[in-house]
């Protein structure tokens, strides 16, 4: 069925909470999602914005071997090398196994991503230096059927597997329509990400012990929604937690593309059954990772 | 009935020809030009060949469904115009077209989307100045063939104000290959010789170079 409008907002964008609750910007937290008032303001929300000029890396050959968290090869994957200026397609093999050739192209601050948002999740990893890369195998993350995806509501709790989201009473929904162009596929999808198989697109060093790959990819929420993640791994109740999200946009409005930023604080329950944000919240949906405090 | 069987092949062309724009006298509406020959890019005025595809070279004639002032045209089928590189020759100069911009976008390109973002306040700067903005939408988020919808979605998305094309098919593939994108052409209007080429959204370049080619005589 034709939409007609670019984007679909599914309430006017009220808070309840005042103008500056969505406004963020690098030095000041990003807005919680809840909150009580009389007054009723229209939010505007303001991408911190992300971009710092980089030299560009000369790229020939990108190489990445796909399988499922299974070990199964993925075939017929979706994958691209990104830079902020060019993007260059390429697809898995029978095997799982990806050539992208580049040409000596030059790219802005390149990343290999793969997963198409569609079945999979879209994951960024982002690329070094050196003109030939191989990045070795990675674990391309299915999404749920689109069946078992939960609609979201215009406000209020949307659960879909491990991942509650929590939207205020007026938030403002953007979806992607040029890359979802049915509304079946406008529902909540989440699926866990293995870190421990995942390190070329979250670097070890950032200590994240939990992460997942949500859709539909680069949806917003105007304020910014409270988070909600099982406690899969047994953390202490009142453990505080950083909630980060991936850049794969290479507007760089929500997120350093192909980087990671945190966007909100979380704590787990004093039942020890979920972490949940206590401050700040998540903007947009890319991939998300948690990490004790 | 055809020209062999009646053994006058020059006559026979010609009537049917005239036949076949005229409506030889029936009810038959006149047959837009678009189903005539080359899809409508047939125009009597265009840059003469030899034709390349590389800096120095002239664009061939290629013609496209779009829209071709989004900013003032319904976002469907029903407002779909044929938008031909021939509509922007101007040799002569008398249109005021001093430069195309002819730009590759595909749906999967996110460098493309980013780019778009910004072409409308450019053809607000620089459509006065001569420069005539061209966008061609070849592939969906899946690769797929582009749709009138998705052209659609597009110009809503960037509220273009810009021609803006379909290119199912890619026929700007003699250009770029259709894994990569975007591609930027600027052409001399003039006599339709491509001036540069850029593979990526490189606007520190591209802008510059249009500036520079502007202020030329």
């Amino acid at each position: 069925m034709p939409r007609p409008r670019p984007f679909l907002v599914l309430s006017a964008c009220v808070a309840l909470l005042g103008a500056s609750a969505c406004s963020s910007t690098k030095t000041t937290p990003l807005s919680g999602a809840g909150g009580t008032g009389s007054t009723v303001l229209p939010v505007t929300c303001t991408a911190p914005g992300y971009h710092v000029a980089t030299d560009a890396t000369r790229l020939d050959e990108v190489q990445a071997s796909l399988s499922d968290p299974s070990g199964a090869p993925v075939p017929q994957l979706l994958v691209q090398v990104c830079g902020l200026n060019l993007c260059i397609n390429g697809t898995t093999n029978a095997a799982g196994k990806t050539d992208v050739a580049l040409g000596s192209q030059l790219l802005e601050r390149p990343a290999f991503k793969y997963g198409d948002g569609f079945l999979f999740g879209k994951i960024a990893a982002l690329l070094g230096p050196a003109a030939k890369q191989d990045l070795g195998p990675l674990i391309a993350v299915p999404l749920a059927d689109y069946s078992q995806g939960a609609p979201f509501p215009s406000s209020g709790a949307v659960t879909q597997g491990d991942i509650t989201l929590t939207l205020a009473a007026g938030t403002q929904i953007n979806h992607d329509l040029l890359t979802y162009t049915d509304d079946s596929e406008l529902v909540l999808r989440s699926a866990p990400i293995p870190l421990e198989k995942s390190a070329a697109a979250a670097d070890p060093s950032l200590g994240f012990e939990l992460a997942y790959t949500l859709a539909p990819v680069s949806t917003t929420f105007c304020p910014a929604a409270a988070l909600s993640v099982k406690n899969t791994l047994g953390w202490a109740a009142a453990t505080a937690v950083d909630v980060f999200i991936q850049g794969l946009e290479v507007d760089e409005k929500w997120a350093p593309y192909g980087g990671w930023v945190k966007v909100a604080d979380a704590s787990v329950s004093a039942d020890g059954s979920v972490i949940t944000t206590t401050s700040g919240g998540i903007p947009i949906l890319s991939s998300i990772a948690l990490r004790r405090r | 009935m055809s020209c062999r069987s009646l053994r006058i092949k020059p006559w026979c062309a010609a009537l049917l020809s005239g036949c076949a724009l005229l409506g030889c006298g029936t009810n038959t509406p006149k047959i837009p030009p678009e189903l005539l020959g080359n899809g409508g890019c047939d125009s009597a005025s265009y840059a003469s060949g030899p034709f390349g595809t590389e800096e120095g070279d002239t664009l061939a004639n290629a013609c496209f469904k779009g829209f071709r002032n989004p900013a003032q045209s319904a976002h469907d089928e029903s407002a779909l115009e044929t938008i031909a590189f021939s509509d922007f020759y101007d040799p002569t100069g008398s249109r005021g077209q001093k430069l195309v911009l002819i730009d590759t976008a595909a749906i999967w390109c996110s460098a493309c989307r980013t780019e778009h973002e910004g072409l409308s306040a450019k053809n607000d700067s620089y459509g006065p100045k001569g420069v005539a903005i061209v966008g061609t939408l070849f592939q969906d988020a899946a690769r797929n063939p582009a749709t009138v919808r998705d052209l659609g979605t597009w110009v809503d998305t960037f509220h273009s104000n810009y021609a803006m094309a379909l290119d199912p098919d890619y026929q700007m593939g003699s250009y770029a290959s259709a894994e990569t994108a975007p591609l930027n052409l600027v052409v001399d209007a003039r006599t339709m010789k491509i001036e540069k080429k850029l593979l990526g959204d490189q606007a520190s370049v591209l802008w510059p170079f249009i500036d520079a080619a502007l202020s030329q005589p």
